[in-house]
């Protein structure tokens, strides 16, 4: 079976508001941009697409239909897989080695300044009976005894109601933070230095959008948005497009590309009851579990050299870092502190500033982390690069309310 | 699935339900949870629909090249799906064409009829290459008795301070007998 | 219609069949074995030419098949059904710079498919198929789409019964959308179930005669410019 390697990779800048572009424009930039870079013509040599997109997120139904022109895709297989980007990764991975396709393109975006409402949106992703009233209008509790909504005025319907005391859909975080720290003995402090140390990359990064030279001091003193986190542990959104071209190693050597293999990738789902799965991130040890075995990986702390991992809140890191294996449960603090997830530490972990220093990009996210990755194996790091970079590993999550995630990894020829 | 060494699979046998109606949900026969969703976006359309928006604005139908593959297009875009360039030169084009496809509509969005049923089609705008190119309509001023492939329309457009960049500056397109 | 003088009374045809297909299928929303040309041409006008008995009802419903690999599969059975190919296949989104009278779309799918499955010749190798039928005019678009017959013979084929369930190019045999019901994402999976069935010799009232050998499904997607494909051959 042939090896799938990386052969082309492009992106747009990332920036918290776009209003010059529409989403196809930023898709069109990214796909251009990677194609260039494999030196290919979408219209000749591409023999699938991939788009990794979500709805809701996009303000379409059917949003495939809006993908084939901008990608270079028309008249040709192309589908929409509706997840994180890193799912397209696996997508193509699978077409490839089965022999199915030659190269394939996989393209994610975010254009989540066009969404008004992506509080609205995420809430809606909640279980609709039993958890989104909870999460909707509160209705405090009553000490006095009396029904709160007696039965000449009951209480209006979700979401017909004009009270405007309602629960930001990230109060999830808030609650996994809580356990997190508890079961870890880790601190609000250590949590802070995750976003000191990201938004720190970021600077190295010229497409990152969310630089920031701050201090442990600066993140305790933001404000608590759901206690314990505060508002700078929050990582947040941004608009960008990334593209990833994929080959079999024949195509790859043809090109005369020097190849960067996906040498393993797994993906994981939990159950949606919130309730009742607990928070100690299983989609992300048993996705990393399958990629690992896939890429022969045996001893991950050893062989690994750098990762991204996914920050969109910065306990997130550290929990994530747990999960996969990469750290001890309750050691990840331990290695934070002693340096060690620096740039020049012994495991780089956000080179790029992370979804904390370049900005939370949705479905992007899995792809923006394999950029990093990528961009690191190759030596193009410019001055966040990395010395010696042999494997590295790219982890998403689909953010809340999912137990969903993927992992991605990457090896040098 | 007879014999005793293969694994055993099960399926129902008769999976068909039973009928629900929309009043059993109105007079709550049915247990259900009810959510409405505040839900907004607004989208930023980018350069070359801007323009073609902004050029609807002042009464104009607009197109762009795309030279490689001899094309004129409309609704403009800043790239060709066909070659993957970017697409180059604007051209404003007539407010005419002819009928390509059209059907006449009965129902609303939420499937309520509508009395007087609504003409709706795509044009295909002269000047336009290749054919079919143009864009989705209303139309007007004719019967639906009238109406067929091939017919020549004009744009009715609305009065200019009510214009507002948007598709319906244009409010149809009526029947269209001369040059 | 304008195109190729397609007469209403043939589009309707379809229809008829359909729900008399159905007949036999225990899912089915809109079984009738009853129905006539005239019921249909005769139904409350939707958007002209489209009448309510030309389309399929949204349903729900579900559909799930299991595959596995070659090497297992005696563990489970000794008479499988192979899925021999599949393609899928999107045309542009500017759908109003389109010509709507022939849907290429379909045909790149099915080309792949029938390249992966080893079909040289689609009007000889395939027995039946599972057409995306949700409105009657569909169909034959999509016979044609399929290579299964010229550019507007689907009507004619229609007309003299060669689409019948004992007709030498079964359509629907299930009873398709217009009959059984259109469950949106889950009519290919319904559509593959039929095909195992029917080339499983376990399709009971709807069975096929004369045991088909290779049967082809397909649907639709998005605003009229997507399609997949999948071709399956009895064991
Ligand atoms: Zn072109």
């Amino acid at each position: 079976m042939t090896r799938v390697c990386v052969i082309g990779i492009g992106h747009t800048d990332f920036n918290c508001m776009t209003p010059d572009v529409n989403w196809k424009d930023i898709m069109y930039e990214a796909c251009q941009k990677a194609y260039a870079d494999a030196s290919i013509d979408p219209r000749k040599d591409i023999t699938s697409f991939i788009t990794c997109a979500e709805d809701y997120w996009e303000g379409f139904s059917i949003f495939d239909e809006f993908v084939p022109d901008q990608i270079g895709a028309v008249l040709r297989p192309c589908c929409t897989v509706c997840g994180d980007g890193i799912y397209g990764l696996g997508t193509a991975y699978m077409q490839i080695q089965s022999g199915l396709m030659d190269v394939v393109s996989i393209e994610a975006h975010s254009k989540v300044s066009d969404l008004l409402t992506y509080g609205d949106v995420m809430l809606h992703a909640f279980d609709p009976i039993y958890d989104r009233p909870v999460s909707g209008p509160v209705e405090r509790p009553n000490y006095s005894g009396l029904p709160s909504y007696p039965p000449e005025n009951p209480k209006p319907l979700a979401g017909k109601t004009d009270e405007t005391e309602r629960v930001h859909p990230y109060f999830l975080a808030g609650l996994e933070m809580q356990h997190y720290l508890r079961n870890t003995n880790t601190t609000e402090e250590d949590c802070a230095m995750i976003a000191v140390k990201n938004k720190k990359n970021a600077f190295l990064n010229p497409y990152a959008d969310y630089e920031a030279n701050i201090t442990v001091d600066h993140v305790m003193k933001s404000e608590y948005c759901f206690k314990p986190l505060k508002k700078l542990d929050i990582s947040p959104n941004v608009d960008g497009a990334i593209c990833f071209v994929l080959a079999n190693e024949k195509i790859t050597r043809e090109l005369g590309i020097e190849p960067i293999y996906l040498s393993g990738f797994g993906w994981c789902s939990e159950t949606p009851w919130l309730s009742t799965r607990g928070m100690e991130a299983e989609y992300a040890k048993k996705s990393a579990a399958m990629a690992y075995k896939m890429a022969g990986i045996v001893n991950p702390r050893k062989e690994i050299n750098i990762a991204e991992i996914d920050d969109r809140f910065t306990y997130k890191e550290l929990q994530h870092l747990e999960a996969i294996g990469l750290a001890r449960k309750g050691e990840a603090k331990e290695l934070l502190r002693e340096g060690a997830l620096e740039i020049k530490g012994s495991i780089p972990i956000n080179s790029s500033g992370g979804s904390l220093g370049v900005g939370n990009s949705l479905e992007a996210t899995g792809l923006q982390k394999s950029l990093e990755i990528v961009t690191q194996l190759r030596g193009h790091a410019g001055k966040r690069q990395i010395p010696d970079v042999k494997v590295g590993l790219a982890q998403s999550w689909r953010e809340i309310p999912s137990g969903s995630g993927a992992v991605a990894i990457f090896t040098r020829g | 699935m007879e014999k005793s060494n293969k694994k055993e699979i099960t399926y129902p046998k008769n999976p068909a339900g039973t009928h629900l109606r929309s009043s059993d949900i109105r007079n709550k026969v049915i247990t259900h949870s009810w959510w409405e969703p505040e839900i907004q976006y607004a989208w930023s359309i980018g350069p070359a629909m801007s323009k073609f928006l902004h050029g609807l604005k002042e009464g104009k139908i607009l197109g762009i090249h795309c030279h490689k593959c001899k094309r004129l297009i409309t609704p403009p875009r800043s790239f060709c799906e066909y070659c993957y360039g970017p697409t180059d030169t604007w051209v404003e084009l007539k407010d005419t064409g002819t009928i390509n496809t059209y059907s006449i509509s009965y129902l609303d969005p939420n499937a309520n009829r509508i009395e007087d049923p609504i003409l709706i089609g795509v044009i295909s705008i002269d000047g336009a290459y290749p054919k079919p190119m143009g864009f989705m309509h209303y139309f007007g001023e004719m019967s639906k008795d009238e109406i067929k492939i091939g017919m020549r329309v004009k744009a009715v457009w609305k009065p200019e301070n009510e214009r507002e960049g948007a598709i319906t500056d244009i409010k149809y397109f009526k029947p269209y007998g001369g040059d | 219609m304008t195109v190729y003088d397609v007469k209403k009374e043939d589009i309707a045809r379809v229809s008829v069949k359909n729900k008399r297909n159905a007949v036999g299928h225990p899912c089915a929303q809109l079984a009738d074995p009853n129905i006539t040309v005239e019921d249909v041409l005769n139904s409350e006008i939707m958007a002209w030419p489209v009448q309510r008995l030309d389309i399929s009802p949204p349903s729900d419903g579900a559909a799930a098949l299991i595959y596995c690999s070659e090497d297992i599969v005696r563990q489970y059975t000794d008479d499988p059904v192979w899925v021999d190919g599949v393609g899928w296949n999107i045309d542009s989104t500017m759908w109003t710079n389109r010509d709507l009278y022939f849907p290429r779309y379909v045909s790149e799918a099915a080309k792949m498919a029938y390249k992966m499955a080893g079909i040289h010749n689609p009007r000889k190798e395939i027995d039946f198929a599972e057409p995306y039928d949700p409105f009657d005019y569909k169909e034959l678009h999509h016979m044609e789409g399929l290579l299964l017959c010229d550019k507007g013979q689907a009507p004619i084929l229609t007309r003299e019964g060669v689409t019948q369930r004992d007709g030498d190019l079964p359509i629907c045999p299930s009873g398709g959308l217009l009959g059984v019901g259109n469950p949106i994402a889950a009519t290919m999976g319904q559509k593959a179930c039929e095909l195992y069935w029917q080339l499983s010799g376990k399709a009971g009232k709807r069975q096929i005669p004369g045991d088909p050998m290779v049967g082809v499904g397909q649907a639709w997607g998005d605003i009229m410019q997507m399609a997949t494909v999948i071709c399956m051959r009895r064991g």
